[in-house]
């Protein structure tokens, strides 16, 4: 036992290394640390969102919707969480290497990454379950036996989901061995089981608004549906549905059967994820291990030439973002998911829409007037859909202790600035194409240069939020990491991304009511914000050039 | 040629870890920089390379300073790192590809050079592989076979025995003693003084950011009145 604690300390270093949470010499909470601070703000949002839901169901006589409602959404989001987690820690995290040599039983192993995601996960509830819950209990006035059970269905629901999540994950990943790229392989069966859990949340949303059109008056009877609602949906997730009726506490023998009922099934899945694994888990780790000699034979028409220098740079950047699956999970999984929804929202919302402006007779020039609040609204929906590229702001933490090759290589270090750039600006650009379209086939009649402008407002704000990040990333590098999820999952530089996204949406806000009382053109507003962008990246640029020594120190 | 003048590089205000050392790396040498474990020895060729801000002096390399040309000084020299672990995820063949674009390598030599080294180091095979399937020893050798492919003028290897096997490290010495005759710079950091004592022409050894000793093996007997091996020597001079 023993064992397994200390193992799962060391698992739990490796997996929260370099976020400073902990003050090394102290040994306290580093209250500078950017994470504590960024948690601290989403435990208080939480806490005050919450509690003004409850007091409003309250009010209505309707308080359980809240536990129906909220303990679903926090299970799909633990999902989410266990499936990223999950891969990360079991398969693209390197800390096995280095104990796989000591006399530590394949079990002992196995259980000590299993508490490892249990730990996260139970941070993740603390923030997000912990407090809510009890103010439910203040508010609705339950007794002592109400945060008992709270306690116990906190340390329960994320073993069983976990549990499963890992199941399903090993048997798909022992699969690999039959196939003779891995990596690709792993990404794959990531983004499966990923595209899996939004299906479910897609399925969860589509139920809970259908029939809800607005045509219900009656508050009670819009609560008394999606609390019908909500609580058919926990058949997605068994140990959610009893883990309400554990708190709703209307029935003493019903709390009991069903917290006998959540027992029963974790510890059903947690025996069964020791025996799945101990079969699959280790075997699987050790027959994929990195260390082999293939003999493949050289061909000669391997060798290439190019003299297009910036070319070759860009795609070893993109080779190293598409060839490493941490990266891709990452980088590009979240854009994939952007993509899908927006197919999801074209195929499905978009005709309703245009059916239900038809039925209200709205005017035929379409929903949407391209005037600068729409403009506005579009373009910071696209600060916040950038806000969500982590490529710039990695790319010279990802190259790791390979950074100092920027250095010593014959490329001037102000052109290297712009090539690690790019990545991150071509992905966005797609993006943001692909988002622009959805407003204009909306709005049927557009002024073609208000597209175009926006089009080129979006590029220079993409340009702007790329080199500002690489800029950063720059000046705060996370260059001593272990295995390459943890240069995304222990960037604390993201909260300059979020500010730069708060930054650039007031800019966008205040630009917006000033304009509207003005009651300039559009097209003119638009060109103004593009001067305003323009202008932060011509300063960017210059001190870049100025200072690139002094930029590039702190890779060494 | 390499020229260190007046170099300085103090990590904290009142420790320098470099101080004030001056060293001429000739044409056709091949000059080895001993040390203990942080003395510097790093640090300055980090310096060299353009890795590390230098506080203060110059660095010359052929002629060119890397503080105020640094893009056409870092042509001139090839650097082989102390840790091999590079763009795991490429293909080897990528990796060279990569670098012979980088410095401008025509598709003819890039093909004789990377068949001439790959066959010599025995791991024209494992080219079409991914490094990250490379063994340490494997790595090392794909990394000078890379610095090998542009013909550097001056050659700068941190610790390049390391992870060898015999017969690479047999056949990396020999390089290493054709380019010196070929009338080019190497320059080369070590711990192993065996490999050192028979391969140097001339040895620097620099303790606590200071060069304590530069010249010959022969120089070096002759200034301490002894005829040691260079590992009783070394440990002479570096003894506090």
């Amino acid at each position: 036992m023993n064992k397994i604690i200390k193992l799962t300390k060391i698992f739990l270093c490796e997996t929260y290394q370099k976020t400073d949470i902990i003050n090394e010499r102290t040994g306290k909470i580093n209250k500078k640390s950017i994470f504590i601070w960024l948690i601290g703000i989403i435990f208080i949002a939480i806490i005050l969102i919450s509690q003004a839901v409850i007091k409003y169901l309250v009010k209505i006589n309707h308080p359980e919707i809240f536990l129906n409602v909220y303990l679903t959404f926090v299970t799909v989001l633990l999902s989410f969480q266990a499936v990223l987690l999950c891969v990360n820690v079991f398969y693209f995290s390197k800390d096995l290497e280095k104990v796989l040599h000591f006399p530590i039983k394949p079990l002992e192993l196995l259980i000590a990454k299993f508490n490892c995601l249990l730990f996260i996960s139970y941070i993740t509830e603390l923030i997000l379950m912990f407090v809510p819950l009890i103010l439910y209990g203040m508010l609705t006035q339950v007794g002592l036996l109400f945060y008992i059970y709270e306690l116990i269905v906190i340390v329960l629901l994320p073993i069983s989901l976990i549990g499963m999540i890992s199941i399903i994950m090993m048997f798909l990943m022992n699969l690999s061995r039959f196939v003779k790229n891995k990596e690709i392989f792993q990404i794959i069966i990531t983004c499966i089981l990923l595209i899996i859990m939004l299906g479910i949340e897609f399925i969860i949303i589509k139920d809970l608004t259908k029939k809800f059109n607005g045509d219900e008056n009656n508050q009670e009877e819009i609560s008394a549906y999606i609390d019908k609602k909500a609580e058919e949906l926990t058949k997605y997730f068994p140990t959610t549905k009893y883990s309400i009726n554990i708190l709703k506490n209307s029935n003493l023998t019903i709390s009991i059967i069903s917290l006998s009922k959540l027992l029963v099934i974790t510890m059903f899945i947690y025996m069964l994820f020791a025996l799945i694994g101990q079969k699959t888990y280790l075997k699987n780790i050790l027959k994929g291990t990195r260390y082999y000699k293939r003999k493949n034979k050289f061909d000669i028409k391997a060798i290439k030439e190019s003299k297009n220098i910036k070319k070759i740079y860009i795609e070893k950047e993109f080779k190293q973002i598409f060839r490493i699956p941490a990266f891709f999970i990452q980088y590009i999984f979240p854009i994939v998911i952007i993509f899908v929804t927006e197919i999801v929202l074209l195929i499905f919302i978009v005709p309703n829409l245009n059916e239900f402006m038809q039925k209200q007779g709205i005017d035929e020039k379409g929903l949407i007037n391209f005037d600068i609040q729409v403009v506005c609204f579009i373009v910071g929906f696209l600060q916040v859909i950038y806000s969500f590229s982590n490529i710039s702001l990695t790319s010279i933490s990802r190259e790791g202790k390979n950074a100092i090759f920027i250095k010593y290589i014959p490329i001037d270090l102000y052109k290297q600035f712009w090539y690690k750039s790019m990545p991150q600006i071509i992905i966005n650009f797609l993006t943001a194409i692909c988002l622009i379209i959805i407003p204009i086939i909306i709005a049927k009649n557009v002024n073609i240069l208000t597209v175009l402008l926006i089009v080129v407002l979006t590029f220079v704000m993409n340009i702007m939020n790329s080199i500002l990040m690489v800029l950063v990333d720059l000046k705060r590098p996370n260059l001593n990491w272990e295995a390459e999820y943890q240069v995304i999952k222990q960037n604390s530089n993201k909260i300059f991304q979020y500010i730069l996204t708060i930054i650039v949406v007031l800019i966008l806000m205040y630009g917006n009511s000033i304009f509207y009382e003005l009651n300039w053109n559009v097209n003119i507003c638009i060109v103004i914000f593009i001067i305003l962008f323009l202008t932060v990246i011509i300063l960017t640029d210059r001190y870049v050039n100025k200072n690139k020594n002094k930029i590039f120190r702190n890779i060494n | 040629m390499i020229e260190i003048n007046n170099l300085t590089k103090s990590y904290k205000k009142d420790k320098k870890v470099i101080d004030n050392i001056n060293l001429e790396i000739r044409n056709g040498e091949i000059f080895g920089f001993l040390g203990p474990n942080g003395a510097g020895k790093t640090t300055t060729i980090k310096m060299i390379t353009g890795i590390l801000e230098i506080d203060s002096g110059d660095i010359l390399i052929d002629g060119r300073s890397i503080i105020r040309e640094p893009t056409i000084a870092k042509k001139q020299f090839g650097l082989v790192p102390d840790n091999p672990d590079i763009f795991l995820n490429l293909k080897g063949i990528e990796y060279l590809n990569f670098l012979a674009d980088i410095y401008g390598i025509s598709k003819e030599k890039r093909i004789e050079r990377i068949i001439k080294f790959a066959k010599e180091f025995e791991i024209e095979n494992a080219l079409n592989d991914k490094i990250q399937s490379y063994s340490h020893g494997m790595r090392q050798k794909l990394v000078i076979i890379g610095v090998l492919l542009h013909n550097p003028q001056n050659w700068i290897l941190d610790e390049p025995m390391t992870g060898l096997d015999p017969k690479s490290s047999f056949y990396l010495k020999k390089l290493m003693k054709e380019y010196a005759k070929n009338g080019k710079t190497v320059f080369f950091s070590t711990h192993i003084l065996e490999v050192a004592e028979k391969l140097c022409d001339r040895v620097g050894i620099i303790d606590d950011g200071k060069i304590l000793f530069v010249g010959t093996y022969e120089d070096m007997k002759k200034e301490f009145k002894r005829n040691s091996s260079l590992e009783e020597l070394f440990m002479e001079i570096t003894k506090k």
